[in-house]
């Protein structure tokens, strides 16, 4: 059986399913960590980086890389998870957090790994960045990162079983 | 950088002409393995017992395969690299004792192999990872 993580979302009456099928080496160089908390954005920003550049041509660049920071480990590595549900080029809501994906995103290209470290202006298509509150005493953060090819899908179940296809329009057609 | 069409058995001398940057297209026989198969191997060479293939000459891919049963046989879906770091320990052993001329992966592998490259005549390549429906369309037989 796959992993399965499921949150409940107030207000709709369907389950929406996305399958993320992802290698393992881009699984491999994951990582998470408790940083002194005063190191603040500065040492999450340096702990992405390094992350990055230490992972080089493994994770078949050119990669989306997904930054949870939270309250714990465990908390950062569901957010950085998840983040890689988020399509390419969407921006987080909160313009603070947009901003810093960006300075990230040309930080990372700017390492000039390319496409499988054959040397290149795109190391990373996207960074996603996501947060949860946290106490003053704890600043985790985990960095997880996918291959380019991003296999995933996505289709809803609605109350009375009727399926919808969200991400592959074409089986809309195909299924009575 | 320079392109060369290449075919199994590969020779030493072809192999040690190819440099940084050069694009091959190779046929021929490839053999595919990856963790397991690698300490499997290296295992029973260590124990002096011979492999059931010959691989002098030939293309080691370290490859993903995916696989279906259509009657009796099995048929490949999609069959693209695998990160390569994770056979470093033991490629060393599988350029010297098997004579493997080409290793197959993405994303680079370690300075023991490199060594053996060096020492024993081999090249590492790499094939981009997320193109597995072209392979697949090119493999002629399992």
């Amino acid at each position: 059986m796959p992993w399965i993580d499921w949150e409940l979302v107030e207000g709709i009456d369907y389950a929406e399913v996305t399958v993320l099928l992802k290698g393992g080496g881009s699984e491999i160089v994951a990582r998470a960590r408790n940083l002194v908390p005063a190191e603040g954005l500065k040492g999450v920003m340096k702990y992405v980086i390094e992350a990055v550049y230490e992972a080089g041509p493994r994770p078949c660049p050119p990669i989306i890389v997904s930054v949870g920071i939270g309250a714990n480990v465990s908390i950062a590595m569901k957010l950085a998870a998840k983040g890689l549900l988020r399509p390419v080029g969407v921006r987080h809501e909160d313009p603070e957090v947009a901003r810093l994906e960006e300075t990230l995103l040309q930080a990372i290209n700017g390492i000039g790994y390319g496409a499988h470290g054959m040397g290149g202006r795109v190391t990373a298509l996207d960074v996603h960045v996501d947060y949860a509150p946290r106490h003053p005493a704890t600043l985790s953060v985990a960095v997880v990162m996918n291959c380019w090819a991003a296999r995933r899908a996505t289709m809803r179940v609605y109350a009375d079983g009727r399926i919808e296809y969200i991400t592959h329009l074409h089986l809309n057609k195909e299924v009575v | 950088m320079a392109e060369y069409k290449l075919r199994t058995p590969l020779s030493e001398d072809v192999v040690r002409e190819l440099n940084v940057g050069d694009i091959v297209y190779l046929t021929g026989i490839v053999v595919t393995m990856r963790d397991t198969g690698h300490k499997r191997a290296v295992e029973l060479l260590s124990r002096g017992e011979k492999l059931p293939v010959d691989m002098r000459g030939l293309a080691l891919y370290h490859a993903g395969p995916v696989v279906r049963r259509v009657g009796d046989r099995w048929e490949v879906v999609v069959i693209g690299p695998t990160t390569s770091t994770r056979m470093e320990v033991y490629e060393y052993d599988v350029i010297e004792k098997m004579g493997v001329r080409m290793v197959i992966g993405k994303g680079g592998m370690g300075p023991r192999t490199a060594e053996a490259c060096k020492k024993f005549g081999a090249v590492y390549t790499v094939y981009p990872g997320g193109q597995q429906h072209c392979r697949r369309s090119r493999l002629r037989g399992l």
